[in-house]
Formats: structure tokens, sequence, C-alpha cells
């Protein structure tokens, strides 16, 4: 049964789920950001964020991005995520940071433009959608109206000219 | 009583009369997310206002506390009731978490409750709001033409199925004979059912495609 999605009556289409993940990956950037800022290290903050976001409902971040810092250092995880990760084009995040935190390097920036990068790319899926929307709903709107319009119309003609000519 | 008194079947007055709790339920709903939209986008003056505070350098819990004793508005409505427990002593955590679980408004209910544990950890506020603040805007904004989206959309589906049944309506009231035939026979309810169910897929179909989330 592990197959049947959770709510089959408001299923939600992949492009959907993306959008949600990226959602949920957006805000764990963002308080990652301001922890980094804090002054915490990123192998601390990157749990404490997956708590926090998970205490939010943010369900899809913590399950790809949980990782036990006990059994495995924060460097490798990053780096299995940057081969493993679901959304390929999300991938080089891990990567850049991965690369940053083994040379040391300030994490901050990278963190503010993974952010600022997946903002702009919510805007422009918004965008889109808004665009494609329209079209995509007058085709529906054709296929699943104007069939049954001339069915209900043409039906009873249909019905009377069989009686008429008295068709078995 | 109209639909029996207009086609003198019973059947087709039961029809209707079943279809009467769906669109009372359908009109009820619609009314509750337009309630919610409508305080959703009153908290993002809550929001801001909380930002201005925390800036000012009031403390998280005293400025959530001091902006639910305004007056107006209904989000306010809504959030203070909560603060009774607040002042008798219960932690804003608690507070919080009973806000959460009653409201149903998730999109303000995200950040009052990151803003909760950032507060409780030590975090800068500032920082997060001014990350929060933009995406919850983009996000409401979004919402808005989303539903000016559907609202169009609405309009035009509910247009294309009512036509076929307006004319067939007008049909037969001038030209019954055209009509008496459909009716008699069990056609009817076999098209009727097929064209319902293939309408009610369709709205379906568009509702899935215009969503954002």
């Amino acid at each position: 049964m592990a197959y049947l999605p959770k709510n089959p009556v408001l299923l939600k289409s992949k492009t959907q789920e993306k959008r949600i993940r990226r959602k949920h990956l957006l805000n764990f950037f963002e308080l990652l950001g301001v922890y980094l800022q804090v002054g915490y290290e990123l192998s601390y903050a990157w749990n404490q964020v997956l708590t926090v976001t998970g205490r939010a409902g943010e369900i899809f971040v913590l399950e790809e991005l949980e990782f036990d810092s006990d059994t495995q250092p924060l460097s490798s995880f990053l780096e299995e995520q940057s081969q493993k990760f679901s959304q390929r084009s999300y991938r080089v995040f891990f990567e850049v940071l991965g690369q940053l935190y083994t040379e040391g390097a300030p994490l901050v920036p990278a963190t503010q433009s993974l952010s600022q990068f997946l903002r702009r790319e919510l805007e422009r899926d918004l965008e889109q959608h808004l665009r494609q929307a329209p079209s995509q709903a007058n085709i529906l709107l054709l296929l699943f109206f104007l069939p049954a319009a001339f069915l209900l119309l043409f039906f009873p003609f249909f019905l009377h000219l069989q009686a008429t000519l008295q068709i078995p | 009583m109209s639909t029996w008194l207009w086609t003198r079947s019973i059947s087709i007055a039961f029809v209707s009369l079943s279809l009467v709790p769906i669109l009372l339920k359908i009109i009820l709903k619609r009314k509750q997310e337009t309630s919610k939209s409508e305080i959703e986008k009153e908290s993002l003056s809550f929001l801001y206002s909380l930002r201005g505070m925390i800036g000012l350098g009031i403390t998280f819990p005293r400025a959530v506390y001091q902006l639910s004793h305004q007056r107006q508005g209904r989000f306010i409505k809504t959030l203070s009731p909560l603060f009774h427990s607040f002042e008798k002593g219960d932690s804003l955590e608690m507070v919080i978490q009973r806000f959460v679980s009653r409201s149903g408004l998730d999109l303000i209910s995200r950040p009052l409750v990151l803003m909760e544990i950032a507060h409780r950890k030590g975090l800068p506020l500032c920082p997060i709001l001014d990350g929060l603040l933009p995406l919850i805007e983009l996000e409401i904004q979004s919402r808005e033409r989303i539903e000016l989206l559907n609202k169009n959309i609405a309009a035009q589906a509910f247009l294309s199925a009512l036509i076929p049944w307006l004319i067939g309506a007008v049909m037969w009231t001038f030209q019954p004979q055209f009509m008496d035939g459909l009716f008699k026979s069990y056609y009817f309810w076999v098209l009727g059912g097929f064209v319902l169910i293939w309408e009610g897929l369709g709205i379906w179909l568009i509702y899935q495609k215009t969503r954002f989330y």
C-alpha cells in the first residue's frame, strides 16, 4: 500500500510536489543563513533548522536532508546529496556548500545567494504558471464541455428522427 | 418543489433536491476560504507591525501580546482570545501552538512558529522576518492572482456547462415533441449521468491544472 498517495482526492502532480519541495528548501536555506549569521557551526545549525522546519510542518525537507551527525560527518553527507538529491538542478547547492565547508570559507553569502536563487525561481515559475494556466484551462473546457453540449443538443433530435423514420 | 411543478416528474425533483446540500456545502466552503484568505491578507500587516516593534527593541512575546490587544481586524480577533491563557501564565509556545491547531491559517502559522522557536533560542528575529516577509507577500500575491484566474475559469466553465441544459429547457418549452422522446426513454438518465460525470471530471482537471501548489 506504500505506493498509494496519502490523499488521493487532492492528488498532487509532480510539478506541484516539486514546487512544495522548492518552497521548503527555500525556507530551509533562509533559516540556515540566519543561524550561520549568528555564528552557529554549519553541522549544528543544519540539524537545528531541520528540527524547526519539521515542527513547522515542512516534512519534505526533513525526508532528504536529515542526517545523523554522530555517525556521518556533514561534509560526506553534502557530497552524497550533491549526487543523490531528488532534484538534479539543486544538487549543485550541496556541492558548493560542501566545498566551502571543507575549505572553511564563510558560508553566509553562499546560503543567501542560494535562497535568492530559489526565490527568483519561484517568482519565474509563478509568472509562467499564470501565463499558461488560462490556455490550458481553455483546452480542457473545449475537451470536456463542448462534446457534452453537442451530445445534449443533438441526441433528442436523433431520437426524434429515429422515432419519425421508425428505425428499430 | 419548483422542479416538480415544472417537470411533473418526481424523480427529477428528487435528483434536484439531492443536489441542494451539495451546493450548500460548496457555497459554505467557498465562503470559509474567502474569509480565510482575507484574514491571511490582514495577517501581513500584523507581521509588518511585529517587524517594526521588534526593530525598536521590543521583545517578541511583548510585541505579539501588544498587537493582539488591538481592536481592529479579523486576524486580531482570531488571535486575541488565545492570549487570555497567556495572561493566566501559559507560555507563548503553548499559545502559538493552540493558534496553529485552531485557526487553520497555514501562511501565518509557519512564521509564528519559526519566530517563537528562534526567540527561545536567542536568535535575532529581524533577519528572519526580513527573509520571511517577502516570501509571504509573494505567496499572498500569487494566491490572489490564481484566485482571480480561477474565478474567470469558473465563470467560463459554469456558462459552458449551463448552455446545453438551458437550450434543452427552451426547446422543451417551445418544441416539446423533440424532448418528449428523450425524457420517456432511459437514454435520458444515461446521457444526463454521463454528461454530469464528464463535466465534473473536466472541472476537477481544470482545478488541478490551475492550482499552483
